[in-house]
């Protein structure tokens, strides 16, 4: 019962060759003791074989299961889920149980996905390691010492240790990618606007998006055209068609521009990334592909620029946690709050944790009188000017190649004490986001401690079909990582 | 840059967190070398530039007026930390 | 103010309910009460995840009064959010607008006394409503049922120079509002609430005083009575030597006075920025044009045209433009009675009076305006007396019957036969011979008694005029 993909389990159990129920079960099980091991999980969901058992009567009957049908799936723990714990890896939800699905997980089920449980993360998505976890940080399975990378962690290792055949992380500055690149999967952030936040726990709501969190491009694409596509619940998702991206999906590059971003080849990545990308530069010219370099001097700035309106957004998107209508209130008992600013000031004192209430702070701060000109607004000018920068950049090629993160997974512990470090590693990844283009990460081998290396491939606007193009060709070139133990 | 112990309880309150002496000290320091690693961003020329508020270049769809109830309040009520009746409960402000 | 030496400034900003079936972000209803958070909705609780989609209706109404105050549209507003704590205020923050509001630079007209006023309206902008707070001695609790009801604030100019001049502004607001269909304009249950900044300054000086904000003005005397004390409370209070400090006051009715809100003294940041999570709100030209195209004629347009027109008093036309259905009611009596003036005295008079005292509005009224207008023909046409034509009316407010048929059916009509009328004069007189001889000695009162006689005798049918005609004749022989 091993399936390397997705695409091709859905197809087993469509074609009745096995059941949805033992899959279920099956990867339930090793999510419960693997996923253990490695922290990915912070609930399962246990109605999970019930739900499984739904998708193979209608397969008796003889009715459509949906192109989904018994994918066995990781929901990020940003995701609410009806009726299943969603916590966003914070105490101040610890105990919420959302009355209401995402679009993205309402979408994901109707199409005969099963949630096999939440996944671990950063808390509210603020982080780069996983360490920022109420619950924990999730585990590199490659490497248990090392991290799987944030904020979607628990989404990444889930996928890389086939506890799950896919999952669905958010992406605010790098929160699919970068874990993806650590962990040897595929991840996609979508362009902006592309999937509904509908039900997803806002971080920045400027820069969030869900996307996919693959084995494969193929998966990733056929998660794609499910997720995809405007919402009625979401002002901001847009009303752009959505292509069949499976079907239009080929590894091909010829005639293709491809673009190296000059600003990314200036050093500070390591050796083993820096070769990967020349392998993929030469084999796509090999392929017929054009190399042109581009620029885009701004993404220097990117990483101020994000911190600062991500943390302005979150500071007023995290206000709402206040222990009055649901999630934790500060036990009173002992001491009655003297007002009402003690009141919340201890419950979200407590509730949250160190990144969190950093940001938080970071983000007051640069959106209070006197400083809101400095900071908020003028990052948002600069960011206006990247986005141009960007768009001009596509003019003169289809996509831009280039690293995902400066280094391989690092150390757990290792940048924890040093946050504007852990900031700048964001490097490659936030300008994306900045501009609303989409972007993936692609597995593209191995460094010689045996830690995966991921290429980013970034597009125009709607572009995603041929990023994935590219990143099936990417694939193509590269080999998929395969799991840890099993190679 | 640094962002003074005074600007940082100021902060504090008005994010409404309780922050220790440890983390009041952590944060100055931290936020102080974000900042100061920021202000780069100054160097950049903005003039007459329109703030970018969102990527989506669309106009948003609207909702018809139409009343649609939720129904399971009664879960929301369930879960709340204090109430009375269906009623969120807080410590008394005047 | 009656004051010599100070000036007082007033603006106001009026909180206008929207009309909506709906919340302004939410699909809960925006109808007022309801059971213990009834209408609500996770949005609408700012629930982890929910995020607010615009109620389209609502912005068309926000453009509609825009556009009857004469405002200039924003082609592109922005909701922005306004952050604070407090437990009625479900996200920790107020979807407002703020650099760019729906509406800007607009006017109102209306008459204080018979004067003129026009006062700038600044801008008016879309916002959420919070929810409500009960306050209780150990716990407060809180109903999010108000929470996203769509509001229009309305900003005025700092304008006003009287108490008086901001209660007519206020009530004109109101009418304007109810005329338009876009606000119910109910100050008690708060579908419309009134913010006065007042502040005062010795005459001839150009800057501002020190302003003070009041709150719960829930009445239009109230406004006045409340700025009425605050302009004395800030004279009086500088002229002994105190300084104004901006605040906020609420009016204590029970006392007529204002008093200080506690304020803890840390000064609102309230961090407003652009709402990622909504997209401009774009108004086209054509939508301007075609809600323009949709206005009713306002009330002060109206009372004008009133005036000129049925050549009505000022106090009248006034009067009768207080809703625009009263207006349309005394048209139509104007209209189908041919007799402006009597029809507005009718309405005025009687007609409000019942209204008033049984609670119902024109629309409920059961005296048609087809009916009115025939009883004004009946007296005109000198059918009835006017005397008749009350007891008339009283039985067409409690039937709703027509009028021809109530004077059919109490046989009361109007006795105008000269020769019949002449031949009961004369049998009274000559029943009287000793009045007849008092009268004609030069004691005229006895006048009065040959009236009553004859209108005992004809049951006070028999016109009154002729009736005086033919007695003073008869006597005189």
């Amino acid at each position: 019962m091993e399936f390397a993909e997705l695409s091709t389990a859905v197809t087993a159990v469509r074609a009745k060759k096995i059941s949805a129920a033992e899959l279920a079960q099956e990867y339930l099980a090793r999510a419960r003791e693997r996923g253990a091991e490695i922290g990915a999980f912070i609930s399962l969901n246990d109605k999970a074989v019930d739900k499984a058992r739904q998708i193979d009567h209608l397969i008796a009957k003889g009715q459509d299961p949906g192109p989904l049908a018994g994918a066995c799936l990781g929901i990020k723990d940003l995701l609410c889920t009806d009726g299943l714990r969603t916590t966003a890896g914070s105490r101040m939800l610890e105990k919420f149980v959302p009355p209401y699905s995402a679009t993205v997980v309402a979408r994901l089920e109707s199409a005969g996905a099963v949630t096999i449980g939440k996944t671990n993360l950063d808390e509210f998505a603020m982080g780069s390691s996983n360490e920022q976890s109420a619950f924990g940080p999730c585990r590199n399975p490659w490497d248990s010492t090392r991290v799987a990378g944030g904020s979607s962690g628990g989404s990444a290792a889930a996928v890389a240790a086939e506890l799950v055949m896919a999952a669905i992380g958010t992406d605010t500055g790098g929160s699919i990618r970068q874990p993806a690149a650590f962990c040897g999967v595929v991840g996609v952030k979508p362009t902006y606007g592309r999937v509904s936040r509908y039900g997803i726990i806002a971080f920045a709501s400027s820069l969030d998006q869900a996307g996919p969190m693959t084995k494969s491009v193929r998966d990733s694409a056929l998660l794609l055209e499910v997720i995809c596509g405007q919402d009625a619940l979401d002002t901001t998702s847009s009303a752009q068609n959505v292509p069949r991206f499976v079907q239009q999906l080929k590894p091909q590059t010829r005639g293709l521009k491809v673009g190296l971003l000059k600003e990314y080849l200036s050093g500070g990545v390591d050796a083993a990334i820096t070769k990967a990308l020349e392998r993929a530069t030469a084999e796509l010219r090999s392929r017929g592909a054009e190399i042109v370099e581009v620029s885009v001097p701004l993404t220097a700035m990117a990483v101020p620029i994000y911190y600062l309106v991500a943390t302005s957004e979150a500071s007023s998107n995290l206000s709402r946690y206040d222990g009055v209508r649901y999630g934790s209130r500060a036990d009173f008992a002992e001491k009655p709050p003297e007002d009402l600013a003690e009141f919340y000031s201890r419950s979200r004192g407590q509730g949250f944790g160190p990144e969190v209430k950093r940001r938080i702070m970071l983000g007051t701060y640069a959106l209070s009188s006197g400083y809101y000109d400095a900071y908020f607004r003028k990052a948002c000018q600069v960011r206006r000017l990247l986005h141009d920068q960007f768009v001009a950049a596509f003019q003169s090629c289809d996509v831009i190649l280039g690293p995902v993160t400066p280094t391989t997974a690092f150390k757990i512990g290792a940048n924890i004490k040093d946050p504007l470090q852990m900031y700048l590693s964001d490097i490659f990844t936030t300008a994306t986001n900045l501009a609303g283009l989409p972007g993936m990460s692609v597995p593209a081998g191995f460094d010689d401690q045996g830690l995966p290396v991921g290429l980013q491939v970034m597009a125009g606007h709607f572009q995603e079909q041929t990023m994935l193009n590219v990143g099936a060709a990417l694939e193509e070139i590269f080999g998929q990582s395969g799991s840890p133990g099993r190679g | 840059m640094t962002i003074d112990r005074d600007t940082i309880e100021k902060i504090a309150r008005l994010a409404r967190l309780t922050l220790n002496g440890t983390e009041i000290a952590m944060y100055q320091q931290q936020l102080s070398r974000v900042v100061e690693a920021f202000t780069e961003l100054a160097k950049v020329k903005t003039d007459a530039v329109e703030p970018m508020v969102t990527p989506l270049t669309e106009s948003g769809l609207l909702r018809t007026d139409r009343v649609e109830e939720f129904s399971r309040m009664d879960e929301v009520v369930a879960g709340a930390p204090a109430v009375v009746g269906r009623l969120f409960k807080v410590p008394p402000v005047v | 103010m009656a004051n010599q030496n100070w000036e007082a400034v007033i603006g106001l900003e009026i909180h206008a309910q929207l009309e909506t079936e709906s919340k302004i972000f939410s699909p809960d209803s925006a109808h007022f009460g309801g059971g213990d958070n009834e209408h609500v909705h996770p949005i609408s609780l700012g629930m982890p995840g929910t995020l607010p989609i615009p109620n389209a209706r609502a912005i068309e109404i926000g453009v509609k009064i825009g556009v009857a105050l004469g405002c200039e549209i924003n082609r592109r507003s922005i909701f922005a959010r306004k952050n604070y704590f407090y437990p009625d205020l479900a996200k920790g923050y107020q979807i407002s607008q703020f650099d760019e509001p729906l509406c800007r630079n607009g006017e109102l007209a209306f008459f204080v006394g018979e004067q003129l006023h026009r006062v700038k309206i600044v801008r008016a902008h879309l916002e959420e409503d919070a929810g409500k707070s009960t306050h209780l001695g150990d716990a407060t609790l809180i109903n999010y049922n108000r929470a996203g009801v769509p509001l229009l604030e309305i900003v005025s100019g700092p304008d006003m120079r009287s108490a008086a001049e901001a209660a007519e502004y206020a009530r004109m607001m109101r009418r304007v509002l109810r005329y338009l269909g876009a606000c119910d304009g109910n100050l008690e249950e708060g579908s419309m609430r009134c913010d006065c900044n007042v502040s005062v300054r010795p005459r001839g000086q150009k800057e501002l005083g020190t302003k003070v904000e009041l709150k719960n003005l829930n009445s239009f005397r109230f406004i006045e009575k409340a700025i009425e004390y605050e302009i004395q409370r800030q004279i009086d209070t500088i002229e002994t030597g105190g300084t104004i400090s901006q605040e906020t006051r609420l009016y204590d009715s029970t006392k007529n006075r204002t008093i200080s809100m506690r304020s803890k003294e840390e000064a609102h940041d309230y961090r407003y920025f652009p709402d990622p999570d909504l997209l401009p709100v774009e108004v086209s030209q054509q939508q301007v044009s075609r809600l323009a195209g949709e206005l009713p004629e306002l009330p002060f347009a109206r009372q004008r045209r009133l005036t000129e027109e049925y050549g009505l008093p000022f106090i009248d036309a006034h009067n009768l433009t207080e809703e625009i259905e009263l207006a349309d009611f005394f048209e139509e009596v104007a209209r189908q009675s041919n007799n402006p003036r009597s029809a507005a005295s009718w309405i005025m008079v009687e007609l409000i009076r019942e209204l008033n005292d049984s609670k119902k509005s024109i629309s409920a009224s059961p005296v048609s305006a087809r009916h009115l207008a025939e009883l004004v023909r009946l007296i005109d046409e000198g059918s009835i007396s006017g005397k008749m034509a009350k007891t008339v009316f009283q039985e067409m407010w409690s039937s709703g019957s027509a009028p021809r048929e109530i004077v059919q059916r109490q046989g009361l009509v109007q006795l105008t036969d000269e020769g019949a009328i002449g031949a009961i004069v004369d049998k009274i007189i000559g029943e009287n011979a000793g009045q007849v001889a008092e009268y004609q000695s030069g004691k005229e009162k006895v006048f009065g008694f040959f009236v009553g006689q004859i209108m005992k005798a004809t049951k006070g049918q028999a016109n009154p005029e002729i009736v005086n005609r033919l007695l003073r004749e008869r006597l005189k022989k």
